[in-house]
């Protein structure tokens, strides 16, 4: 591996003068670690494959999301691998459509949530006094109500919608996620490299950026990972009652939601995109699980459990 | 101690104050044209402006909060847009439901958790430990409402081992009460227990290691007696916050588990408000379920304070 890319330049004098052997990158290092663990790899594996099905769906597809077929709750076939549903739709098509929705949803609602929380989050950890005093009075307000609650009565705002419900999601993560960067931004905001690049007269914008990022990213890269699984259960959540996508549209939960009224005779249905979407939110965690042990040396990551 | 109580108490006012603020925009959000919706859509121009006028909706939205706070310091939160009920006494009738939902959701979450929690805690690494961490990664991938229709299924419509819906008041029968409530609470409770086995798990995994769990190994106690007398303790501060954590998660799944199993508490009523647009009633159901949360999480800290020596001189 050449070396001197690597090499933060602030350091390099001093590392050149001992003539100790150049330090990996983190990541590098983080990636080895993650990769020995099974669970974890197994379950980044079960995401890219999932991930892949419902980004190529309209290809992969055999029939389209709302293209009727002749058979009415045909059970598993060559022709229909996962049957079909009341409507003569085909489940595994509908499946596929489906996963593409709730991951892009998920993805969506967690994304907001991280822009909004870092932003809140840094403002609020590096400016601090007052500033960060009203902005972390404002988070505990959002927190104090529930989640689902607030998608909810966003959703009752905005209209009917898997991107509207995805929208009040992301106000309920982002306070956790500001707290996280909040915390971690004030630890690392008193470390001696800030405070030297803060005497040689950087620019706080500079000094964010190049300083205090880098050094937040990996607690926000877990928080996130769970952040994903839990919008994957919050938008089953809100599906069941009648609040995201609308038909013919599906999403994982929207099919769930389908299917209840046929778990008497066809729990096929339920099982399905119940499955799905258990071994999805099951693998984000378990790769959250992994990343944070890989990375467990370096920082202790704050168990701040995303409000759902 | 009494410090910490009052300096606590005082953090709280301007958070519920920011509640209400909070609250009041989301439902100014939602109501769209409270006119029509009260008057209904047929009416006369005149009746509209006359509802307008009685609510006072032509005001500017800063005085309408002040007279909104006013009437709910007198414990006035209105009536209904659409059923023209007293919005006070609906949520005092519906509030045993959801209140005996969040009591058992707490207790099975204690159930589940302690005992997997120091069942796992005490031999980290053994087979029972990984086999138990496996259900708890499962516990926390559920979603309850799958768990809660599954449970219908399996335990009410094909083995009619408990009933499926309605709720029976404590005080009418306590046994039928818990029959009704277990599938419920259950639901909502093994996200939440699964959280707790697991913080149980990391702390006293983390204790294992100080001093004074090695000078009492060494005194000679009982495995059991260490854990359970020395190491829980310490242990349970984590678990502890997930109570506080979670009351807001088991609030909002009561709206998705009420539906399930057709009970008809505080979050059957939110989710019909938030769908009817009934702005009245949301803004004052979300304060009473906002307010919960805030009050519960200030005994939360109050008993963190009792805990442990060092929150208490802080």
């Amino acid at each position: 591996m050449t070396t001197f890319e690597t090499i933060d330049p602030e350091l390099a004098p001093t590392q050149i003068a001992t003539i100790a052997p150049p330090p990996r990158p983190a990541w590098r290092n983080a990636w080895r670690r993650f990769r020995r663990q099974k669970i974890a790899m197994a379950a980044a594996f079960v995401i890219v494959i999932i991930t892949l099905a419902g980004v190529f769906a309209p290809l992969l597809a055999p029939h389209g999301l709302d293209e009727m077929t002749s058979e009415f709750m045909a059970t598993f076939s060559r022709k229909h691998w996962l049957g079909t549903d009341n409507t003569g739709f085909d489940l595994y098509s509908r499946l596929l459509f489906g996963i593409r929705t709730s991951l892009l949803a998920s993805l969506v609602a967690v994304a907001l949530a991280l822009t909004g929380g870092v932003l809140v989050g840094l403002v609020s950890g590096y400016v601090g006094g007052w500033v960060d005093t009203v902005l972390m009075r404002c988070t505990d307000a959002i927190m104090a109500l529930p989640g689902l609650l607030m998608a909810m009565a966003v959703v009752g705002i905005l209209g009917h919608g898997v991107f509207n419900a995805m929208i009040g999601l992301s106000v309920a993560f982002m306070p956790g996620f500001a707290r996280l960067v909040r915390g971690q931004v004030l630890a690392v905001k008193e470390e001696s490299f800030v405070e030297a690049a803060q005497v040689i007269g950087a620019r706080s914008p500079r000094i964010i950026r190049t300083h205090i990022l880098p050094n937040i990213a990996s607690p926000l890269i877990v928080q996130a990972f769970v952040s994903i699984g839990f919008a994957l259960l919050a938008e089953g959540a809100l599906a069941y009652i009648g609040l995201s996508v609308q038909p013919p549209d599906a999403s994982l939960g929207s099919l769930l939601q389908q299917g209840f009224t046929f778990i008497n005779n066809t729990p096929r249905l339920v099982l399905v995109p119940g499955v799905m979407i258990v071994l999805l939110s099951l693998s984000f965690n378990a790769v959250a699980d992994g990343i944070r042990d890989a990375l467990a040396n370096k920082e202790r990551i704050a168990d701040v459990g995303a409000q759902a | 101690m009494i410090r910490v109580i009052v300096k606590r108490l005082l953090a709280t006012i301007p958070l519920l104050f920011l509640i209400t603020i909070a609250t009041f925009t989301l439902a100014q959000a939602i109501q769209g044209d409270p006119a029509r919706a009260i008057a209904g859509d047929n009416a006369t121009p005149e009746q509209m402006a006359q509802v307008t006028q009685q609510l006072h909706l032509d005001d500017p939205a800063p005085v309408r909060y002040v007279r909104w706070l006013s009437d709910i310091a007198h414990g006035d939160f209105g009536n209904s847009v659409a059923t023209h009920r007293s919005v006070s006494s609906e949520i005092v009738r519906r509030f045993p439901v959801t209140f005996s939902l969040a009591i058992a959701s707490l207790f099975l979450m204690f159930a589940i958790g302690v005992p997997l929690g120091i069942l796992q805690g005490m031999r980290p690494g053994s087979l029972l430990d990984k086999l138990l961490l496996g259900g708890v990664s499962f516990g926390l991938a559920v979603p309850n409402f799958l768990l809660g229709t599954m449970f219908v299924y399996l335990l009410s419509v094909r083995n009619h081992v408990l009933p499926a819906s309605s709720y029976v008041p404590f005080s009418a029968s306590p046994v039928e009460w818990a029959k009704h409530m277990l599938m419920p609470a259950f639901s909502i409770a093994l996200v939440g227990g699964a959280e707790m086995a697991r913080q149980l798990r990391t702390g006293l995994v983390g204790v294992a290691q100080q001093d004074y769990i090695r000078a009492a190994k060494a005194r000679g106690l009982h495995p059991a007696r260490i854990t359970i007398k020395h190491a829980l303790k310490n242990a349970a501060m984590p678990a502890l916050t997930i109570v506080g954590v979670r009351v807001g998660y088991l609030l909002a799944g009561s709206v998705i588990i009420e539906q399930i199993f057709q009970l008809n508490g505080l979050g059957a009523y939110t989710l019909q408000a938030i769908q009817n647009k009934d702005f009245i009633v949301v803004q004052g159901v979300v304060l009473a379920l906002a307010a919960i949360v805030v009050l519960t999480s200030l005994v939360v800290d109050i008993a963190y304070a009792f805990l442990n020596p060092k929150v208490r001189l802080a």
